[in-house]
């Protein structure tokens, strides 16, 4: 079954003082992908760009550089797609029903810059604490699809989902300790557990649909940014999994973009060029479905149906 | 076959005294300000005068060492960064690239505009006895110490012309023009007069004194990432006249931290966007971001079997055996023999540890390091730290390499005493040498093109360069007073020149006694405006405009820093003939200093914003010190008063010179504050600084500069225009401009203005900041939205 989306991501900046110039990254455009056909993106921002490029980085993620040259106090970056998916992606291949350690094997003897999915990076650190984690799970013999499953279902279970309880740099060794956190610190931890045993795995960012409690109406904006995990599988395939959600398999989540950790893919990074500064930052996402006239909603769902498989 | 005898031999000079040759050598060290790396730090370099004289065989042999190695990284750096050949076919472990921090992944993928990532590399080697010329170290991000050891030739130039005539020694030059001809091959295609910028860590770095000294050899300014800027994808240099393309950067600062946005860092350094205008085209950076991956030890297990593969060429000198723990066999050998080894990181950056002092528990805990992330180590034997060191430097164009005939000798254990390497000319082979002239490049009006922080740096300079006379001058004619006059009965005015000297170095006066407020001003470090942090002030300031200050500029700011030093030394109550004897020896070495500013300089914008800044702090002194001396206060002013003011201000032999009267206000006033004819009136002070802004380049944004003359020409006029008579008026009247105090204010407030508004139009400075990044979310039940 194939759903239209229409994405907007809209990022605002504001600073107390002047700005001069800044220079921004911005991995906003979602990948396509053999399930995902994008449409139509445009990146708008205000005060407009001084140039911008269009590159694609190591991991085959579409990044646009630019920067904002003339003097300003404000600065909205707003990034729209129209997009199709059509039924899931992430999904158990015949080779994840082989024992895990054949596929780390196999990634062991892999001669290509996917060894790069194996290692720390610099979000993710291996320690005793992240292999103690995850060896009651690693198990000798059962499937990749069967740790991958408990690995998902015990961080979910065992972290406490709490915005606000951790930061951009918050690591590993802390979120392991504190036992909370959002989706990416649940997919740093996940990362770690897989890469602590050898098998290659990515970070992924992209949205996801949110439904408004039982009677209300949805709220304009109140999207998320998401991340879950890729384990590589041993036909060279990739199986997702929501620590977040609990999930494992097909997600009909839209898919961003994939690196090592969020320090690869994150929306927005940028640096500015002021005197004395503060800023402050506001987000907003919406991921609306779209009718096959074309025409979506204002807000809310209307009567498109809640997101299946998907287990709050 | 190389052996010891590739060691190249000490030469001795005969009938010459070393110790009286290295003190020689010393001295032109250290006034070119290469002694010390910094001039507030006291460590010290020095050249051996003994150069290393190599036969021409074994020259030979290290410059096919040196020649093909530099083929070999660029082919190696080239292929990692490009289609990862010698990955697939399994030359070089996955993970000693891809588990590598060295490995900067945006940087793979895509060549630079020319293709080329190499332009100069420097190899350290040393001599083994069984193998000969073993290559210890790669320098491919910061291929430092050329300025060093090119300083160090000129030296001995200077030294030994004989010996040099007689030994036939062959000539930098070539290599220089060289140099010069490979980073303007590097620019885009698209520019006909490329501009080369040499990128130095910054003037903390103690790298950057020699950088300095080579930038200024090879005719390129000299950059620090915050003089750059990237605009519409392209790079530019901030200057005094505004935005300047730079088409090619000779960078010597690491591949992490260059660009902010891209490269991960520290975060508060590098140029953002460098590396999105790198992979537009519009700017070459040398070497190429990223080629510092091929500095990690751990390449030395596979250079042999890269040269192969890569150059279908043997290598003609492997290096130090290497043992990558990747390997099975070879982490077996290396946990056996930890307390032997030295345990290199995959990472370049990291620093080794040497097995072989480490307690047993710490080796244990690397044992369990190197057991758990095996391909993260590789190990070596540890090298003697007297171990003498040659380096060599090349320049690859992308097609030949020119190897320097030459080097810098040192030691393993650190560079602070080098030696110059000394290769003959081949038999017939005269002329080989002679300097060539590069083809097609365009000049730049360096006297023009002065990057702001330099421009910046000279106006600081000129500042604290009159800050600390004034103090000197004033703490002078306090200590002068105070051996005339009995300390237990104080005279007023006396309190008010001890309030002067408080005023001057930055502090309240706290009614203490004349002497001991001159020790504050004269050595109390902690004191903002006190002579120690003014003088600290002032080298850091020469240090970061280093490329526009002469060798005799710096001889006099070594004599200042010492001077302080010698200060410091001493109470300056316990022997006040002697304090004295020193603020004259400083009043002499900061004449000198002016001196060769004022007669050697080029009057360009460098030039123009020191004198700017001088004649500012100048004015503002005298506003200062008849303020705080004149002060409305009934009675008669005392002529010692009026004396210390004319001694304080250099006027007194003015003073006499046109009044043969006793001292009279009105008379003392119109030669310090009026007389345009008196080079320290603050009339010929805010005359000079009209011409000098006039002299300014006009930056884009030209209208500030405009208002800027125009306020200095405002004060000028307003100063023309006192009468004497209104000037001696020491009590606030009613009307303005007819009174000392007001007077003083109007001009102490316009020149407050003017430095500000200099500052604005020159030097606005902006810092950078990183942004804040949007954290992930949601769960999908809609507790989640957007975190703030």
């Amino acid at each position: 079954m194939s759903i239209r989306y229409r994405l907007r991501h809209e990022t605002s900046y504001r600073y107390d003082n002047e700005v001069a110039l800044a220079h921004n990254r911005a991995v906003l455009t979602p990948r396509p992908l053999r399930h995902q056909r994008l449409l139509h993106h445009e990146l708008h921002t205000v005060p407009d760009t001084g140039y911008r490029d269009h590159v694609a980085d190591a991991f085959g993620n579409r990044v646009t550089s630019f920067s904002i040259e003339r003097p300003h106090r404000e600065l909205s970056i707003v990034a729209t797609s129209e997009l199709v998916l059509d039924g899931g992606h992430g999904q158990l291949s015949l080779g994840g029903v082989q024992p895990w350690e054949l596929c780390a094997e196999q990634v062991r003897r892999e001669r290509s810059a996917e060894r790069v999915y194996c290692h720390e990076s610099p979000m993710v650190r291996i320690d005793a604490a992240v292999a103690a984690y995850a060896a009651p799970t690693f198990r000798a013999g059962r499937s990749l699809a069967e740790v991958a499953s408990e690995l998902t279902s015990r961080i979910y279970h065992d972290f406490a989902y709490r915005p606000g309880s951790t930061a951009i740099g918050t690591e590993v060794r802390e979120v392991l300790e504190r036992r909370t956190g959002v989706c990416q610190d649940f997919a740093h931890v996940a990362l770690a557990c897989l890469r602590s045993v050898g098998l290659a795995a990515r970070y992924v960012s992209g949205f996801l649909e949110t439904r408004p409690p039982a009677g209300q109406e949805k709220l304009v904006g109140a999207d998320a940014s998401h991340a879950w995990v890729s384990v590589r599988q041993l036909d060279g395939t990739w199986l997702d999994l929501d620590p977040t959600n609990d999930l494992v398999g097909p997600t009909s989540h839209v898919t961003l973009a994939w690196g090592r950790d969020y320090s690869d893919v994150a929306p927005l990074s940028g640096v500015i060029f002021a005197g004395r500064v503060s800023s402050s930052m506001r987000v907003a996402v919406d991921l609306t479905r779209i009718p096959d006239d074309g025409t979506a909603p204002a807000s809310g769902f209307g009567g498109y149906g809640g997101y299946t498989g998907v287990d709050g | 076959m190389p052996s010891r005898s590739d060691a190249p031999t000490v030469l001795q000079t005969a009938g010459t005294d070393l110790e009286q040759l290295s003190q020689r050598a010393r001295r032109r060290l250290r006034s070119r300000g290469l002694a010390s790396p910094r001039l507030d730090h006291l460590a010290s370099r020095t050249l051996d005068p003994r150069p290393r004289l190599f036969d021409v065989g074994a020259w030979r042999g290290l410059e096919a060492a040196t020649e093909q190695r530099v083929r070999l990284l660029a082919a190696v750096a080239d292929d990692l960064y490009g289609a990862q050949r010698c990955v697939a076919d399994g030359t070089v472990p996955a993970d000693a690239v891809f588990a590598n921090p060295g490995f900067a992944l945006p940087a793979a993928g895509w060549a630079p505009v020319t293709g080329r990532r190499l332009a100069l590399v420097a190899f350290d080697f040393v001599c083994d006895p069984d193998d000969g010329w073993v290559p210890v170290a790669d320098r491919l991000c910061s291929p430092t110490q050329l300025g060093r050891a090119l300083e160090n030739r000129e030296i001995l130039t200077q030294l030994l012309p004989a010996e040099l005539h007689r030994h036939r020694i062959r000539r930098l030059a070539h290599f220089q023009a060289a140099l010069r001809q490979a980073y303007a091959g590097l620019a885009p295609p698209t520019t006909d007069s490329p501009r080369v910028l040499l990128l130095s860590p910054g003037p903390q770095d103690h790298d950057h004194p020699e950088l300095a000294e080579l930038a200024r050899l090879l005719g390129y300014t000299v950059a620090e990432a915050a003089d750059l800027t990237v605009r519409r994808g392209a790079l530019f240099l901030s200057s005094l006249s505004g935005l300047e393309p730079v088409h090619v950067l000779a960078r010597f600062v690491s591949d992490r931290g260059a660009d902010p946005l891209e490269l991960v860092g520290d975060g508060s350094t590098g140029i953002a966007g460098l590396l999105a205008a790198t992979r537009r085209g519009t700017v070459s950076v040398a070497n190429a971001l990223g080629v510092g991956l091929l500095e990690s030890a751990v390449f030395g297990a596979w250079w042999p079997a890269l040269c192969t593969s890569l150059l279908g060429e043997e290598l003609r000198t492997a290096g130090p055996p290497t043992w990558w723990c990747g390997d099975e066999p070879s982490r077996a050998h290396v946990l056996d023999r930890l307390h032997e080894l030295v345990l290199h990181p995959l990472d370049p950056a990291a620093a080794p540890i040497d097995g072989r002092t480490l307690p047993a528990a710490r080796r244990q805990q690397l044992a369990a390091r190197i057991a758990d992330q095996p391909w993260g180590w590789a190990a070596r034997r540890a090298l003697d730290p007297t171990t003498e060191v040659v380096r060599t430097f090349a320049v690859f164009d992308g097609r030949e390499v020119t190897v320097m005939p030459g080097g810098f000798a040192t030691t393993i254990g650190g560079d602070a005493t080098s030696a110059d390497v000394w290769v003959p000319q081949t038999e017939g082979s005269r002329f080989i040498d002679l300097p060539v002239r590069v083809a097609g490049l365009g000049q730049v009006d360096f006297a023009e093109s002065l990057p702001s922080r330099a421009g910046e740096s000279m106006f600081w300079l000129g500042r604290h360069l009159e800050r600390a006379e004034a103090i000197v001058r004033l703490t002078r004619t306090v200590i002068d007073r105070a051996e005339q006059e009995s300390l237990s009965e104080l005279p007023s005015w006396m309190a008010d020149l001890s309030e002067a000297v408080d005023r001057l170095t930055g502090t309240t006066y706290g009614g203490g006694l004349a002497l001991s407020t001159v020790d504050g001003a004269l050595r109390d470090a902690q004191r903002w405006d006190g002579l120690p942090n003014t003088v600290s002030q002032l080298l850091t300031a020469a240090g970061s405009a280093r490329e526009l200050l002469s060798v005799e500029v710096w001889d006099g700011l070594t004599a200042l820093r010492d001077d302080v030093a010698q200060l410091a030394a001493h109470d300056v109550a316990v022997d006040l003939a002697m304090t004295r004897d020193r603020l004259d020896t400083m009043l002499g070495d900061l004449a000198s200093v002016a001196g060769v500013v004022h007669e050697s300089m080029v009057r360009g914008p460098g030039w123009r914003l020191l004198d700017a800044g001088r004649r500012i702090d100048r004015a503002q002194h005298l506003v200062m010190l008849l303020d705080t001396l004149l002060h409305a206060r009934p009675g008669q002013l005392e002529d010692e008063i009026l004396e210390a003011l004319l001694t304080t201000g250099v006027s007194l032999v003015a003073y006499r010179r046109r009044h043969r009267s006793d001292l009279e206000l009105e008379a003392v006033l119109g030669i310090l504050v009026l007389d345009e004819s008196n080079p320290r009136s603050i009339r010929h002070c805010v005359d000079c600084l009209v011409d000098d802004i006039a002299e300014l380049p006009v930056p884009q944004r030209g209208g500030a500069r405009e208002a800027t003359l125009g306020r200095a020409r405002e004060l000028a006029g307003f100063v023309a225009s006192i009468r004497p008579a209104a000037l001696a008026n020491r009590f606030p009247s009613e009307r303005p401009g007819s009174d000392l105090p007001r007077t003083l204010h109007t001009i102490g407030d316009s020149l407050t203005a003017l430095s500000e508004a200099l500052q604005d139009v020159y030097m606005r400075h902006v810092t950078m900041a990183r942004l804040p990044r949007q954290t992930g979310t949601a769960r999908s039940d809609g507790d989640g939205g957007s975190a703030p």
